[in-house]
């Protein structure tokens, strides 16, 4: 008797030991949808690298919540919200995702947005539309600037430091150029830069000679060209410089990726651009994790791969710190409370979810990358 | 229930499908739970519903409607704009966009249907240009973002936010627009539409008035298309210019090649096999794109009259074997 009741207890207590065990090694699984085919598919690709060497670090360093490994789950978006919200609820429900990771364009993440509210942790690494926060989800945040803060910066810059006399603007009708526009125009009220021409074209357009020729007859100081389109972006370009170019060019802050520099085969040479991140003169925690991110891929990281890599981070800093992976109003709150390191510096969110990056950097297009011109303190 | 030109089904075995029909949908309505299967399931209801509004035109008069998406857009835009600019209900906003497409297709057929073939399809594809640029830049539109943020998506006391209701109300709704095409097609409308298509001329010279018909024809298809348009809204919770698109009628194209255009129920099965086959295919995104490129090709090439020839020249050979061996 004494035996098997001894028996009994052994096996009951490797049993539960190993349930313990298989519950720690179980791995916190984190959903990423991005647009892996379609026309930005080359967002999807340098976010998927950013997010894996994120997970690297992560699980090298023994994991969270008390050794338990992540594992990413990918979906494709494919640049449309059917397919991005199909991910979002795939991921949710049969993936079995603790947090989602999602948002590259602003229309596709709203309504993404709408699934994940309420239900789940969103974190929006590169979408840059105001209206993401402002949707009242509580456990929804956004890394990268929302496009009116990274807009500000660079138009005070043109007009303050560059001073043109004159602009011709010229831009993709998509919600991200109508929120550019809008604020230049703010920033150009009462200032020395008068907008002189403007020109917005559908996604459809392949030949902008006309434009660029009406553009060119308002004899403009400066264009500004309003871009996200890595492929259109070299076409407008080597199109600008067939037409003898502007004495002063600008491009879309944020926008401006080797992806457009190298296929526009020195047309974009000399072109004033700003972003939230920059490769050249990177010290500290962002030397780190450009020297960690090309020894992993072999390619220089750009900033979609940077905002997917601290999207990653966050939500992992998050789930350790609030030692928890499903209580979203405690991770939420943990969220908004702390400073979270990443290589640009303590990101912070705001009530809303809203985060600023610490620095704006000023650029110039300079070979086939581009070169540091100024850097910004973000307020 | 079967295809044009073989009205000889009883109405005891339509009634047979219609039970076979709210059987399947209470067996999938009620038997998953998961979120993702049953908004995709209800999706696909839509998708199929604007994939039958097209085959109106393709398999009912010959043409290629490319623009078949401004119908499918403004019953997308229609509800989102009264809820959002009028604050009225979305079951208000469905009517509006059905009744708007219908008297849309009044004018557009009064002055498109009188060209035939690649011109009708290319002027119609133009329209679609046209609905989609419109969208872009109109206020009441929402621009380029698009309108977002609905509070109450749902059909009387069904709300449409719960994935198994929304399941049920868009296949029982597909149902009904089955029910109602079957009728058509054995009508005298349907008579006129099916030798209209056969021969234009003949159809002519007995009478039949060529013009009216293919005018009655879209007039029909509009607001089919437009409640597909309306019944998406829950499953993409936002409406974007982008739902103008030339290539969502594409899709809807080949839904119904792939079903097949002469038999009533193939753009359903074609939506089934677009929507949820590539969520079944567990590869890497730029390998299933690849594949199911590759599949409808080949499905297409295989059977160009629909994937239920390969079924019915399966039984034909059964039955073939089947003789010789006695």
């Amino acid at each position: 008797m004494r035996f098997w009741t001894k028996t009994t207890a052994t096996i009951l207590a490797s049993a539960l030991t190993m349930s313990a065990s298989a519950f720690a090694a179980d791995p916190v699984r984190i959903g990423m949808v991005l647009p892996l085919t379609g026309p930005t598919a080359g967002y999807g690709k340098d976010g998927k690298m950013g997010a894996e060497l994120a997970v690297e670090e992560i699980n090298k360093a023994g994991g969270i919540l008390g050794g338990r490994q992540i594992e990413l789950v990918f979906d494709d978006e494919k640049g449309t919200p059917q397919e991005g919200v199909a991910a979002v609820q795939k991921l949710m429900t049969q993936g079995k995702v603790k947090a989602i990771v999602a948002g590259m364009n602003s229309s596709i993440t709203l309504a993404q947005a709408a699934i994940t509210k309420n239900k789940i942790l969103h974190i929006v690494p590169g979408a840059q539309a105001d209206a993401i926060t402002e949707q009242g989800s509580q456990w929804l945040f956004q890394i990268n600037n929302n496009s009116t803060t990274n807009s500000t910066i660079f138009h005070n810059y043109l007009v303050n430091s560059i001073k043109p006399k004159t602009i011709a603007y010229m831009g993709e009708n998509t919600e991200f150029n109508k929120a550019v526009l809008q604020n230049l125009q703010k920033i150009l009220e009462g200032s020395g830069t008068k907008l002189v021409e403007i020109a917005n074209y559908d996604g459809t357009t392949t030949d902008f000679t006309s434009i660029i020729t009406r553009l060119k007859a308002a004899n403009p100081e400066m264009i500004y060209v309003v871009d996200a389109y890595p492929a259109r972006t070299a076409q407008i370009w080597k199109q600008i410089r067939q037409q003898g170019g502007f004495p002063k060019e600008a491009h879309a802050t944020g926008t401006v990726q080797t992806s457009a520099i190298i296929p526009a085969e020195g047309a974009m040479e000399g072109v004033i651009t700003g972003d939230i991140f920059i490769a050249e003169g990177a010290t500290g925690a962002m030397a780190n994790f450009i020297k960690a991110f090309e020894a992993k891929h072999k390619v220089e990281p750009n900033k979609v791969s940077l905002v997917s890599y601290e999207a990653i981070k966050v939500v992992a800093a998050a789930m350790d710190k609030a030692k928890t992976d499903n209580n979203y109003d405690l991770l939420a709150k943990t969220i908004r409370g702390n400073a979270w390191p990443s290589p640009r510096g303590n990101l912070t969110f705001s009530e809303i979810g809203r985060s600023k990056s610490p620095y704006f950097y000023i650029h110039v297009v300079k070979g086939n990358n581009v070169a540091l011109r100024e850097t910004f303190e973000v307020k | 229930m079967k295809a044009l030109g073989n009205r000889s089904g009883l109405p005891l075995k339509q009634l047979g499908l219609i039970a076979f029909g709210g059987l399947l949908i209470a067996g999938i309505g009620l038997g998953f739970e998961s979120a993702f299967l049953l908004g995709l399931a209800a999706y696909t209801c839509a998708f199929a519903i604007f994939a039958l509004s097209v085959n109106i035109m393709l398999g009912g008069i010959g043409e290629v409607p490319l623009g078949q998406c401004v119908f499918f857009g403004i019953g997308s835009y229609a509800p989102a704009i009264v809820m959002q600019q009028g604050g009225y209900p979305f079951e208000v906003g469905i009517l509006i966009g059905m009744t708007v497409s219908a008297f849309l297709a009044i004018l557009i057929g009064w002055l498109t249907l009188r060209l035939t073939g690649a011109y009708f399809s290319i002027v119609s594809w133009g329209l679609s240009g046209v609905a989609m640029v419109t969208a872009l830049n109109l206020e009441v539109t929402g621009g380029p973002l698009g309108l977002f943020g609905f509070t109450r998506l749902a059909i009387g006391p069904f709300d449409l936010s719960s994935p198994k209701v929304y399941f049920i109300a868009s296949a029982v709704i597909l149902l009904v627009v089955l029910v109602f095409l079957a009728h058509v097609r054995s009508s005298r409308f349907g008579n006129a539409l099916e030798s209209t298509r056969q021969s234009s001329h003949l159809a002519q010279s007995l009478g039949i008035n060529v013009f009216r018909e293919r005018l009655k024809a879209l007039v029909l298809s509009a607001p089919i298309a437009a409640l597909a348009g309306s019944l998406c809204i829950p499953y993409t919770q936002i409406v974007t210019p982008e739902v103008m698109s030339v290539i969502r009628t594409v899709d809807a194209l080949l839904a119904a090649l792939i079903g097949g255009t002469s038999l009533l129920i193939g753009p359903v099965i074609g939506a089934v096999i677009f929507t949820i086959l590539p969520q079944l295919m567990h590869f890497d995104a730029n390998v299933k794109v690849l594949v199911f490129s590759l599949l409808i090709i080949f499905i297409i090439m295989v059977a160009p009259g629909g994937l239920h020839q390969l079924y019915k020249s399966a039984v034909a050979r059964y039955r073939h074997g089947k003789k010789e061996r006695a």
